[in-house]
């Protein structure tokens, strides 16, 4: 599948915003008001800057307002209804929040269920494509929750720490540390089961096997096209190995390892800037780690070809 | 709403005999000169006559060689097989490209089954192109909008053109007569008893998609009856006449 700029930016944006969000809604994070402005700006702002970043997608953006529609049939539709529900309750929450210097409990449970299932419904979009086996899994919903719920930690880290000056509070390991092995975790698992999915074939996506070893003689055109383009994308399959490496490095133990330095961390200004370092290390990692989603991606429709 | 309909009794798909197919693209060509100016946008070009032309088709053939496991006698260099594969929307009943489409512009019609795109209300997102195994549907590159066989509505039931011409394009100009139109919903119809003489199968059942559209198969390279095969080189050996034939015959007799 060709990795979209746009759409990765999308997912790994907006899974940070709602990750955010999620921590945001379940209480955590400082209850000041600087602090109370800031998570609530960089969380809308990720969500929203994620969105607008899958409008480049579309041939046709003016219309996309018509994909709020179809949500009884079709998971991108359910996508864009939930992140509007989810940004209509955040929009709330925050308010109260800032204006009465009160978080209400309800209306934050509230917004991290919603933020939750947003996550999950953009990974549904993906894990319902029968057509590309990589994605077909319950194991993909899970990689984009857990990503999401790593990244908004960290953020949520990085903006504590900086706010209180270096402060690293013991406490925010919970947000950091554990979803972040989580995430690795599940991800390795998932590519554990990529390696084992089982493709069509020329012979059985022809229905010709039975005659003998099926194979490509001649393409329909002479020249590449939008549908070779878009489902037939090779370019880094023989890279993945070590793209997968720098996603993990860069994703998993680059974070890791700052954050432990941080933590014994000579100076206050060392630990923030370190904390810092360790979310756009994370960052990275996810951007690999979903350029890699789509570019090692097989379509069926590529066996025709 | 792209939630698919309930399954229509007329169900109406092509059906196409890999057997006759003889490669020539004409149904590619026919398909393309009838909808460009047919129903919605027209089938654009990028880039025509320069270095790396492409544009939108709704109908391609791939060919393909198989190789026998099994040859004749066993023996393990038997020729290969040559076999050209058109490949269009096969108008699925539980088509995955409506079901995924956010805006509603796809839809599966519920008298006939025809799969269709609203070209007005497509946001040109690709998602139902991902969606369908079969590679039926192709982002314009001029219109922003998905473009995909109609089964050329525009014509089955256009009471304008002579009776003989309401079949899709590709049908009517296809010179092998390799490809049949026709109602599968309806066990008599002509193109469901080809199907059942000839074992038609549908292409990737696993896929769930349950294509309305029918191969039927080629005849395997074993079971053609045809002459022994015999030795090339004896061909190029020139039949002596004259003086030198009646030394040849000589020299064969004293052998």
């Amino acid at each position: 599948m060709y990795p979209a700029i746009s759409i990765i930016a999308f997912s790994t944006l907006s899974g940070a915003g709602f990750g955010l969000m999620i921590w945001l809604g379940l209480g955590f994070g400082s209850d000041e008001q600087l602090s109370a402005w800031v998570s609530l700006i960089i969380a809308g702002g990720l969500a929203a800057g994620g969105l607008i970043s899958s409008i480049f997608h579309l041939a046709r953006p003016d219309r996309a307002w018509r994909a709020f529609s179809q949500f009884k049939s079709s998971w991108l539709s359910r996508e864009g209804v939930m992140a509007l529900a989810t940004f209509a309750v955040f929009g709330i929450y925050g308010l109260t929040w800032l204006l009465t210097e009160n978080r209400p409990v309800g209306l934050g449970l509230l917004m991290s269920l919603l933020a939750f299932t947003t996550v999950f419904t953009t990974a549904m979009i993906y894990t319902q494509l029968r057509t590309v086996v990589h994605w077909h899994t319950p194991l993909t919903p899970l990689v984009f929750i857990s990503f999401s719920i790593s990244s908004g930690g960290i953020t949520l880290i990085a903006i504590q720490t900086i706010l209180a000056g270096g402060q690293l509070e013991l406490r925010t390991l919970v947000y950091g540390l554990i979803p972040l092995i989580f995430a690795g975790v599940v991800k390795a698992i998932w590519w554990q089961r990529a390696a084992h999915t089982q493709f069509e074939t020329p012979g059985t996506a022809t229905g010709l096997e039975h005659l003998g070893k099926v194979h490509l003689l001649d393409r329909p055109s002479g020249a590449p096209t939008w549908l070779t383009k878009e489902l037939v994308f090779v370019v880094a399959r023989r890279r993945a190995t070590a793209l997968r490496r720098i996603c993990l490095a860069f994703g998993i133990v680059a974070p890791l390892v700052l954050g432990l330095l941080a933590w014994n961390s000579p100076s206050l200004l060392l630990t923030a800037i370190l904390v810092f370092f360790s979310l756009v290390m994370h960052l990275i990692g996810i951007f690999a780690e979903r350029w890699l989603f789509f570019a090692e991606a097989e379509h069926v429709v590529a066996t025709y070809y | 709403m792209t939630s698919l309909p309930q399954p229509s009794k007329k169900k109406l798909g092509l059906v196409i005999d890999l057997d006759t197919c003889v490669g020539c693209h004409a149904c590619v060509i026919s398909c393309k000169e009838w909808n460009t100016s047919g129903y919605g946008a027209p089938l654009s070009d990028q880039n025509p006559y320069g270095k790396d032309p492409s544009g939108t088709w709704l109908n391609r053939v791939h060919t393909f060689e198989i190789t026998p496991n099994v040859s004749r006698c066993d023996q393990p260099d038997a020729p290969a097989q040559i076999v050209h594969f058109p490949r269009s929307c096969l108008h699925c009943e539980d088509a995955p490209c409506v079901t995924v489409c956010p805006t509603g512009a796809s839809y599966k019609r519920s008298e006939d089954g025809i799969v269709l795109v609203n070209e007005d209300a497509c946001m040109g997102c690709g998602l139902c192109a991902w969606a369908c195994p079969y590679g039926a549907r192709e982002l314009d590159q001029a219109e922003g909008v998905m473009k995909k066989c109609t089964l050329c509505i525009d014509r089955i039931y256009n009471e304008n053109l002579p009776e003989e011409d309401r079949i899709p394009a590709c049908v009517r100009t296809c010179p092998a007569e390799a490809r049949h139109f026709g109602d599968l919903g309806d066990p008599e119809s002509s193109v469901s008893k080809l199907v059942a003489e000839r074992d038609g199968f549908t292409l990737m059942p696993e896929k769930y998609a349950k294509p309305v559209n029918h191969y039927l198969p080629p005849r395997s390279r074993t079971d053609i009856d045809g002459p022994e095969p015999f030795a090339l080189a004896s061909l190029a050996e020139p039949e002596a006449t004259g003086f030198l034939g009646w030394l040849d015959k000589a020299l064969e007799r004293l052998n």
